[in-house]
């Protein structure tokens, strides 16, 4: 709200007198939570120290409750400050990328982009890009790519922090712009989300540029696909006018997971059938959104689809298959259906794993992306 | 490659924040017993490494944690009793007098409130970070302004 709204400073102010008698956080003992990932070794039980860090915090509750003082004077500069300056911690890492692909949309790319959103089958892409450099301990803060769609450059700059452009960059065009909500961690991980524009189908390839200083490769480059709409079904009046045709299931066919032991919404985890009057059913779809634990429905939150397709009637480029072992990284969620259990990697959300006692399955992401 | 967020710099730089958060949607009383709860949770199914914006996660997480806190007669039992062994001394406290006025407004439109005019988050941010459309958001700061608007009014006269 701006300053020329009144009734916005009486609210702060109201705010401000209601939270002042807030107690200190009670205090937690983190160093026995964070812990590497779970081996493929302990994959069918949630690790120990997961159970010791909860008793520790339990007796972290009552330390922090004992510890309550009553009005402690924080002003309303502490909270002004959303995104901490990093502080590059010592380390060995003397390089940067940016993250594993994190929606249908990016297919088969090398380099790690994020591309939020989602895009549809034949219209194209139009979402935000996120340039995440995951170890940004020794970087400066500056990241720069050029988009090009083949035939045609389309360029643009991210400028933040230190460097700026240099001359061998376009200048930004007004409809590709830096996104709110550049993120920084503690640990000097930093995040740019960036607004594409409306794509076209087709290749499209991102180079970094040099302007990320930490890097010890000159550029990183990839590429990225706007598919077109996968192979349709056998062409049926019903199929062709059902608004859920090209697979995401109707919500009345849900299976229940449950977390901690209550039923998740079908708004965060939907796990359903593929649509029966298209002869779909044999397939089955599980769609999240990323990270896991938002609502797909949400704006700003990728929804992600998972395929089990074993009469492939979905065409899609990946199968799922059955493993032996869970490969490493790959993490217990708490999701639950009855004795499956769902896992996931805790950066590349390429693949879902569904373990149960007796079987582990790999559902990948669906490439191309369902239509809803 | 993975995203190691350090959850200790994390918390030691949002703990303040929630827990101020935590105090405006239940109270002092319980605030940290919220936070506590909503940290351990995280913890416990390891969402905190698969969430690359913790603060807004975690602001979530105290907001849908203290949705339920409200829904558990136990709980209010507790408070209640609390309450009540500390007298009628808080009802002069200027904080108490505070929450009273936002006392009618749903946790949701308290969440709304305070994210907007506290965070100074858009609509936009405040539904991301509570994961419900911005329409609501606009709907229940809507409905909140409205409310307090009226409730400041009197307060002043």
């Amino acid at each position: 709200m701006t300053e020329r709204d009144p009734l916005a400073g009486h609210i702060r102010h109201l705010l401000d007198d209601a939270t002042s008698d807030a107690p200190t956080p009670p205090a937690m003992p983190f160093e026995t939570v964070v812990a590497p990932a779970p081996s493929m070794h302990q994959r069918r039980r949630r690790p120990w120290w997961i159970v010791v860090s909860a008793a520790a915090l339990l007796i972290g509750v009552v330390a922090g409750l004992a510890a309550l003082t009553g009005r402690d004077g924080t002003s309303r500069s502490n909270f002004e400050e959303p995104h901490a300056t990093a502080t590059a911690p010592a380390s060995t890492s003397t390089w940067c990328s940016v993250l594993p692909a994190l929606t249908p949309s990016q297919i088969e790319a090398t380099i790690r982009v994020d591309i939020a959103g989602a895009g549809t089958c034949t219209d194209g892409f139009a979402g935000t890009l996120t340039l995440i450099n995951s170890s940004g301990d020794t970087c400066t803060s500056d990241i720069m790519a050029n988009l090009a769609p083949t035939g045609d450059r389309l360029w643009f700059a991210s400028t933040s922090g230190n460097g700026g452009a240099t001359g061998r960059w376009e200048p930004l065009p007004d409809d590709l712009v830096e996104g709110a909500g550049v993120m920084e961690y503690p640990n000097g991980v930093r995040s740019w989300p960036i607004q594409l524009p409306p794509l076209e189908p087709g290749t499209y390839s991102l180079t970094l540029g040099s302007g990320i200083t930490c890097t010890t490769s000159a550029r990183f480059e990839a590429t990225f696909e706007i598919s077109a709409a996968p192979d349709a079904p056998p062409p049926s009046e019903s199929c062709d006018t059902a608004p859920l045709a090209t697979g995401r299931p109707t919500p009345d066919e849900a299976t229940p997971w449950t977390l901690d032991g209550c039923d998740v919404s079908g708004e965060v985890l939907l796990d359903r059938p593929g649509p029966a009057h298209c002869a779909w059913d044999s397939a089955r779809v599980i769609v999240i959104g990323w990270p896991i634990g938002t609502s797909y429905t949400s704006a700003n939150v990728p929804d992600l689809e998972y395929v089990r397709d074993p009469l492939d009637v979905f065409k899609l480029r990946t199968q799922y298959e059955q493993l032996d072992q869970l490969p490493d990284g790959v993490v217990d969620t708490g999701y639950r259906r009855q004795s499956t259990e769902l896992w996931m990697n805790q950066v590349d959300p390429s693949s879902i794993y569904l373990v149960d006692d007796t079987s582990i399955e790999r559902w990948p992401l669906a490439v191309p992306p369902l239509c809803a | 490659m993975m995203v190691s967020v350090d959850v200790e710099e994390a918390y030691r730089e949002h703990g303040v924040a929630l827990v101020r958060f935590a105090t405006l949607l239940v109270g002092p009383d319980d605030a940290s017993d919220v936070v506590a709860e909503v940290i351990a949770a995280s913890l416990s199914r390891n969402s905190t490494m698969l969430v690359l914006d913790l603060r807004s996660y975690w602001l979530r997480s105290v907001a849908n944690t203290a949705a339920s806190w409200h829904r558990s007669n136990r709980r209010r039992a507790d408070r209640e009793q609390r309450v009540a062994d500390r007298g009628l001394a808080n009802e002069l406290d200027v904080a108490a007098d505070a929450r009273r006025l936002l006392a009618d407004l749903t946790v949701q439109q308290r969440a709304v409130v305070y994210l907007t005019y506290w965070h100074d988050l858009s609509p936009s941010d405040v539904a991301t970070t509570l994961g419900v459309s911005e329409g609501t958001v606009r709907k229940q700061l809507a409905r909140a302004r409205s409310h307090l608007r009226e409730v400041l009014s009197h307060d002043r006269t």
